[in-house]
């Protein structure tokens, strides 16, 4: 809100310096955006908290400053003038909905010329932001902007009838705003009615059939308290905001909405020529528009670490208009004034006394409580990982967690599977991540293309599937790389997998429609997959413009991983024996696999094999079409003995028998 | 072969021929010609199988210690050749190693684990929480009336087909531990947020966020001043200068924000502080009575003091970065200056 430093001084003396002024207006929470020079004084730009509705004034600020400096304040009082027919005998009010509008005051003013403001007038609205329009809208306005009580003028001759009815709004009932826009009303509306068709919605908008024009000649000017949470649901749900609005939706003064209509009444009649018509039209439901309360004093110096005395806490209180009565030494007895909807309850009225006796007269300690939270201080199980990562040339990358629906399916992605946003910012961030390889290769083809060569990049964040109607939000470890073909990768992948200790085996291909299908594998745990790795496939590549060059990477679902990672491990002697070593060199079938013969190799083995080895492959012509040679170095080793060899030899006997029964395999003469 | 002449000749020869080599590439030669694979100390030793059974060990035990005999002059010679060619030539200690390179780390979580280090080192706990929220976690046992205007403060991502929420700040962690655990509690929840805005160089719709909260008999909001005031010290130099101003969160009372001199003009007023002097880091105050009846604490024995702040902002004031699409751009330029 803009706040002309002349107006306040309507209120108060101010000789200080705008500077010292807004510093000052900060201590108490009222943030100063920004001072300006105009043509017309200075101007504070203020960003005011939401619960502090009353604030969005001269007024309120004024008070507020003047109880900051310890100067006094008042509002300058005038008398209305009143003449001809009483208003009850024209017009009358019904309210029903009392709890849309507890509190509901119309006046009429006759016989006015809409017009031009005067110089001072339109003067002081630019300067606090407002536009002049006309003398009635700018009355309102200023209206609005020194005291927070938003009105609305109608044109009276307009009003079909002469019973205004505040109601809740009908099911699907029309309403044109005053700028021409169409509202279909529901029940949780306020609406104001005349002549059985909509005139307002209360507390937002007027209507375009009862606006004020230059031809106005009688106008109904209407104050009222409007319950904020109704206002807030109508802002809502019809996507309108308005000045009124908002000032309503954040609480105005029941018990100064009177006042607010004399004071605008007045200004309209000497600005118009208009004359006011006797008496106002009330409704008031609110019989209490200020709360109450019993305060202990150790119950405001507790949680401040302060030792007020009542009396301070009196002082302190009293020039923002709180009535406080000392029951004893201990108890204080506290009237609220009607503004301050904000304020209720106790602990409401100990941070009055917070900010009113300054931030910075509490001293800053450190707590001598001394608490322990064991349950809470867990060491981060899967640190190593990125370790690793970060060993192996990896940065670390941070992505949105927002992603394109279009590119997971387009990489294969089952729909039923993705979370989507209801109201994403757009398209490309429709879903959550349903894989953390999304978000990581758009970073990664970005920085092939500004012309990097070793991209290598890692992220640890969350992904999120749905389960039918579970959601499933789970941690992933997720990485890529320009340079790395896929032994790297599966070497990256191992490291990662040895350095949590975690038991794991190996299935190929992956299967998994985001990498290629024959270069991929997935990882798996007692059986259950916890992720692949491998080149990235076409598919997945084409979901990002621009990608020049293809990708090997991987992931891992650590938040799988939590049972299994084991932090507590007991140190395990080694052996104190020498270990020994044979080479074992077979042909067999270019079809039989790696991972097939060491399996055999290390079923044979028995407990003292304890490595096996690949050192060397190939084919040539004299192993002969369609045959291989593998070459195994095996280590032997025992905790208890030293190996004999013919311990050794033993076992390498029913290695090489098993080899050959279940494999073919001859034994190659070196 | 007479194999035992050609032992005579090769033990005679072989140590003379490797003292008097001159130069490297021909000592090199020399150790082929004796000792390689095809050489004449191999030969013999396949020859080996041409003596009389009872003579092989002896001969095998001769040629081994020959073997060893040679390869120790040659490994003299080898160094006497480097000793005096390092006489002529100095080596060029300035030459190159192989490239250099330190894989990079986004300065956003370096900054949120320097964080969480400071308060671990004053004994706070940390806990984790889903980013997948209920309104009530989020909203409601944080004291977000409905329909109040406090909750247009949080733009919020709902999901499709569900009543669930992306958290917009990690304070539903604090709900979370309330709930599930007796007070007192010490302990910051770091972790990513959401808020339904359009990305510029001061918006994004993701960021992350520390927050904590400190519960006990009598933590009171001195202390909160004290372990703030202790925080920025640790995190940005021992004599900042801090401020503390009243605010407002639906989920504090008293609220308070707390502003550091601005880094970069000291508090004389610059554009970074936008000309005030201080710069905005982090939102606190005492937790409201209201949330601890949301999660079953007695707040007539209890009460402590809630705070958070945002991490980016912390990363773009401590490194002076200027545009926060930069920490999700993940350009390895940027990334390798962390
Ligand atoms: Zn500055």
């Amino acid at each position: 809100m803009l706040l002309p430093l002349e107006w306040l001084k309507d209120y108060l003396d101010i000789d200080e310096s705008a500077e010292k002024i807004a510093d000052l207006l900060v201590s108490i929470g009222m943030e100063v955006e920004s001072f300006k020079d105009t043509p017309t004084g200075k101007v504070f730009e203020i960003e005011l908290t939401p619960n502090r509705g009353d604030c969005a004034s001269v007024v309120g600020l004024a008070r507020e400053l003047a109880a900051a400096l310890g100067k006094p304040f008042s509002i300058p009082e005038r008398e209305i003038f009143e003449e001809g027919e009483p208003l009850s005998s024209i017009y009358n009010v019904s309210v029903d909905e009392p709890l849309f509008a507890p509190v509901y005051h119309l006046r009429l003013i006759r016989g006015v010329e809409v017009g031009e403001s005067p110089d001072w007038l339109k003067e002081r609205l630019l300067a606090a932001g407002q536009r002049p329009l006309n003398s009635v809208v700018d009355a309102t306005n200023y209206l609005m902007l020194e005291l927070n009580q938003p009105l609305h003028a109608f044109d009276a001759d307009k009003i079909q009838g002469k019973t205004i009815i505040v109601r809740r709004g009908g099911e699907g009932e029309e309403f044109l705003a005053l700028d021409g826009e169409k509202i279909l009303l529901t029940p949780e509306d306020t609406v104001i009615s005349g002549g059985g068709r909509p005139i307002a919605l209360g507390g937002v908008v007027g209507g375009e059939n009862s606006g004020v024009t230059d031809k106005t000649q009688n106008i109904l000017l209407e104050s009222a308290y409007f319950t904020p949470r109704v206002i807030s649901a109508t802002e809502r749900r019809h996507g309108i905001k308005t000045e009124a609005s908002y000032r309503f939706s954040r609480g105005t003064d029941p018990g100064g909405a009177l006042k607010a209509l004399d004071r605008a009444a007045l200004m309209i009649s000497e600005l118009t020529g208009g004359k006011i018509a006797q008496g106002a039209l009330s409704v008031d439901n609110m019989p209490l528009k200020g709360a109450k309360v019993e305060v202990k004093v150790p119950y405001i110096n507790k949680p401040l670490g302060t030792d007020l005395k009542s009396s301070h806490i009196k002082k302190l209180l009293v020039p923002l208009e709180f009535t406080v009565r000392e029951e004893d030494e201990e108890t204080l007895f506290i009237e609220i004034p009607s503004f301050r909807g904000d304020v209720r309850r106790p602990s409401d009225i100990a941070e009055e006394v917070a900010r009113t006796y300054g931030y910075d007269n509490i001293k800053s300690t450190l707590p001598t409580s001394s608490i322990t939270t064991e349950l809470l201080r867990q060491a981060d199980p899967f640190k190593k990982s990125e370790q690793v990562l970060a060993c192996s040339g990896y940065s670390q990358a941070v992505t949105l967690s927002l992603s394109s629906s279009k590119s997971a399916l387009d990489a294969g992605m089952n729909e039923r599977e993705l979370v989507f946003v209801d109201n994403p910012i757009n398209v490309n961030m429709d879903i959550l991540k349903p894989s953390i390889l999304f978000g990581l290769l758009e970073a990664a083809v970005y920085n092939v293309n500004q012309g990097r060569k070793d991209v290598s990049l890692f992220e640890r964040g969350p992904i999120f599937r749905k389960g039918g109607e579970n959601l499933y939000e789970r941690e992933a470890l997720g990485f890529l790389s320009a340079t790395e073909d896929f032994f790297e990768i599966k070497k990256t992948v191992l490291t990662i997998l040895e350095a949590l200790r975690l038991d794991f085996t190996i299935d190929y291909p992956s299967g998994s429609p985001l990498f290629d299908s024959e270069a991929s594998a997935l990882i798996k745990i007692s059986g259950g997959e916890i992720g692949a790795f491998g080149l990235l496939s076409e598919n997945l590549m084409k979901t990002v413009p621009n990608a020049k060059k293809s990708f090997s990477g991987g992931y891992i679902i650590l938040s799988e991983l939590l049972k299994e990672t084991n932090l507590d491990r007991k140190y395990v002697p080694w052996s104190p024996y020498p270990s020994v070593f044979r080479d074992i060199s077979i042909v067999v079938n270019t079809s039989l696999t790696h991972s097939a013969i060491y399996d055999n190799i290390f079923q044979s083995g028995g407990r003292i094999l304890k490595n096996i080895r690949l050192f060397d492959t190939f084919r040539n012509e004299r192993i002969g079409e369609g045959k291989k040679s593998m070459s195994y170095e095996l280590e032997f080793n025992s905790n208890d003995k030293t190996l004999t060899s013919e311990e050794v030899e033993v076992k390498m006997k029913i290695i090489l028998e098993n080899l050959e029964d279940s494999f073919d395999a001859t034994l190659r003469e070196l | 072969m007479n194999f035992k002449k050609e032992y005579e000749k090769l033990a005679s020869i072989a140590a003379d021929e490797i003292l008097s080599a001159k130069g490297r590439e021909k000592l090199e030669e020399i150790k082929i010609k004796f000792l390689g694979r095809k050489g004449q100390l191999s030969l013999l030793m396949k020859n080996l199988g041409s003596l009389e059974a009872e003579e092989r060990p002896i001969w095998g035990g001769k040629l081994n210690s020959l073997k060893k005999k040679l390869t120790q002059a040659l490994e003299e010679k080898v160094k006497e050749l480097l000793d005096e060619s390092k006489k002529y030539e100095a080596i060029d200690y300035t030459l190159p190693t192989g490239d250099i390179s330190l894989p990079g780390r986004n300065p956003v979580l370096s900054v949120l684990e320097d964080v969480s280090e400071i308060f671990t080192e004053m004994g706070f706990g940390i806990a984790y929480g889903p980013e997948i929220e209920t309104d009530y976690t989020n909203f409601t046992a944080l004291n977000f009336m409905d329909d109040h205007p406090a909750r247009d403060m949080h733009d919020t991502f709902y999901l499709r087909d569900s009543d669930m929420l992306l958290r917009t700040h990690t304070s539903p962690v604090q709900i979370r531990i309330m709930q599930n655990y007796p007070p007192p509690y010490k302990f910051i929840a770091p972790g990513k947020c959401y808020r339904r805005d359009t990305i510029d160089a001061s918006h994004l719709p993701v960021f992350h966020q520390v927050e904590g909260l400190m519960v006990d008999k009598d933590v009171n909001f001195s202390h909160l001043k004290g372990i703030l005031d202790e925080f920025a010290r640790r995190f940005f130099k021992e004599k900042i200068q801090t401020r503390f101003r009243p605010s407002f969160f639906p989920f504090t009372e008293p609220s308070a924000e707390m502003d550091i001199a601005c880094t970069i003009c000291e508090g004389k007023g610059c554009p970074s502080c936008g000309g005030n002097g201080w710069l905005e880091i982090l939102g606190a105050g005492m937790v409201d009575p209201e949330v601890f009846r949301h999660c079953g604490v007695d707040s007539n024995i209890w009460q402590g003091f809630a705070f958070g702040m945002g991490v980016e902002r912390m990363a773009m004031i401590k490194y002076g970065i200027d545009d926060l699409r930069l920490f999700f751009q993940n350009d390895l330029r940027f990334l390798e200056q962390f």
